[in-house]
């Protein structure tokens, strides 16, 4: 076994993924095939809405559960830092830094992962297996144009509807937390002091971690599931090879982001 | 001439070994190719289409050589006049019934909803399967799933039908439900037909072939 050799193997594979997945994320954004035919447009749109359904909407309840847990660890974790005068403003702070700017992005690209990532792999893959992307090749349909590509777009979309809605969860039940803390804080001080925080670069930056995301878990997702052979067992390993890269390329773009963006 | 097969040989395997089949099929014939095994006729089927991995030979259709190197872009353009009827599968899970007869229609052509809506109920009516327009594919069984193919094959009114073996293993009410309404299509559109079969095929062949020693076989029936 020559190690070299297995490095250089190793190395020539992860550049043809790479220009595999580059010839591919340039199909996905081409609009003119999919969209210039009023009828395909149709069909696209109805996938679309049925992917974005199942890919953010059906991700609202976990979501939800995990925003809160993390707005209560939030506030449980502000009387060591802050004086009871300080509560709201340091708590503002930390929400804006740590939730919406770095673990809202990073815990919703997680969720979508979890909940619409890997079952797209997995559809994406039984279409092979079950030899239905031949049945569209017979009908002259390319299923780049007509199913990929709601698929794709769902996945941005989603997330900036997950952060949205993450962030609207944690600050809920960081009231809910502060309220005994603080018995004369109201709704509205706790909105005005957030958002007096929050300034258009940081919106800008969850803007962009949010569609960077979704472009990263959709493009993995289709990638492993189509590039694979068409065997059952496939499918798993499919998963598992996607699931991994979307993890560490969510990771290492959100980290890449902020530092771009706060250094 | 519509389709013409030239001594078609296909990479020998496992699986198949086919050599040197020609045949030829005229605007609004109907040929018929007998098949002991059902899978070699599936993918003599799936080689006029040029999904198969051949080695030598030429399938003309259209003035085109379906098995000659194309692009993906122009293979996929040839193709949408030919209707092709799956034995097995052939449906788009990702969509229910309903949307599987109209996907190849809507992809191709530029049609009112309305009219898409009455081809289909006609088409669907015809076949018995307007109560299953709203069903997931997966909850189709084999028969129902071959005449969901067959609805959505006829529906763009194809200049060659390409029908695998589908009345195969069906009740005798569906064969001649089916029959009828290939038959009335036929007459709609003119198209040619190709079907393999192994006991039940279309009755009113104008050739009919069996595939046998490697090879196709015209019979004097």
């Amino acid at each position: 076994m020559n190690p070299l050799g297995s490095l250089g193997r190793g190395v020539r594979r992860r550049g043809r993924q790479l220009g595999e997945m580059a010839a591919l994320l340039g199909l996905l954004m081409r609009p003119r095939a999919y969209l210039g035919h009023p009828a395909r447009r149709r069909i696209v749109f109805t996938l679309f809405r049925r992917q974005f359904k199942n890919t953010g909407v059906d991700s609202l309840i976990v979501t939800t559960m995990v925003a809160m847990l993390v707005g209560f660890l939030l506030v449980f974790l502000l009387p060591a830092t802050a004086a009871r005068e300080q509560l709201l403003p340091t708590f503002s702070e930390l929400y804006i830094l740590m939730i919406v700017r770095e673990i809202g992005p990073v815990m919703c690209a997680m969720i979508l992962i979890a909940r619409a990532g890997t079952a797209i792999t997995a559809r994406i893959g039984f279409l092979k297996v079950f030899r239905e992307f031949e049945s569209m090749h017979i009908m002259g349909i390319d299923p780049v144009a007509l199913f990929f590509v709601p698929i794709f777009w769902a996945f941005p979309l989603a997330m900036l509807l997950l952060v949205v809605y993450f962030n609207l969860f944690a600050l809920f039940a960081a009231f809910l937390s502060l309220s005994p803390l603080d018995p004369d804080l109201g709704a509205r001080t706790l909105i005005d002091t957030v958002l007096r925080q929050v300034d258009l670069q940081d919106l800008l930056v969850v803007f962009i971690k949010c569609v960077v995301s979704g472009f990263i878990i959709g493009l993995y997702a289709i990638y492993f599931g189509s590039r694979m052979r068409g065997r059952a067992r496939d499918v798993a390993r499919a998963m598992h090879s996607a699931t991994t890269r979307q993890f560490i390329g969510i990771f290492g773009a959100n980290v890449l982001i902020s530092v771009l963006a706060y250094s | 001439m519509l389709l013409e097969v030239r001594d078609l040989t296909f990479r020998p395997s496992e699986e198949v070994d086919l050599r040197q089949v020609s045949f030829s099929v005229d605007a609004g014939e109907c040929v018929v190719i007998r098949s002991p095994i059902l899978l070699l006729g599936t993918r003599l089927l799936q080689a006029l289409i040029g999904l198969e991995d051949t080695l030598a030979g030429e399938v003309w259709f259209e003035q085109h050589n379906m098995v000659a190197p194309l692009s993906l872009a122009r293979r996929l353009k040839l193709r949408r006049h030919i209707g092709y009827v799956h034995r097995v599968g052939g449906l788009v899970s990702l969509l229910n019934v309903r949307e599987n007869i109209v996907l190849p229609l809507s992809y191709h052509e530029n049609i009112e909803r309305l009219r898409l809506a009455e081809m289909t109920r006609e088409v669907s009516q015809s076949l018995g399967i307007e109560h299953l327009l709203e069903h997931e594919v997966d909850e189709l069984d084999a028969s129902q799933t071959r005449l969901v193919n067959l609805a959505r094959a006829l529906i763009t009114g194809p200049r060659l039908l390409l029908v695998d073996a589908i009345l195969e293993g069906m009740r005798e009410e569906q064969i001649a439900q089916a029959t009828a309404v290939v038959s009335r299509y036929r007459q709609r559109y003119g198209f040619a037909v190709v079907m393999t079969a192994r006991t039940r095929a279309l009755p009113w062949a104008t050739q009919v072939y069996e595939l046998r020693d490697a090879g196709l076989h015209r019979v004097e029936d």
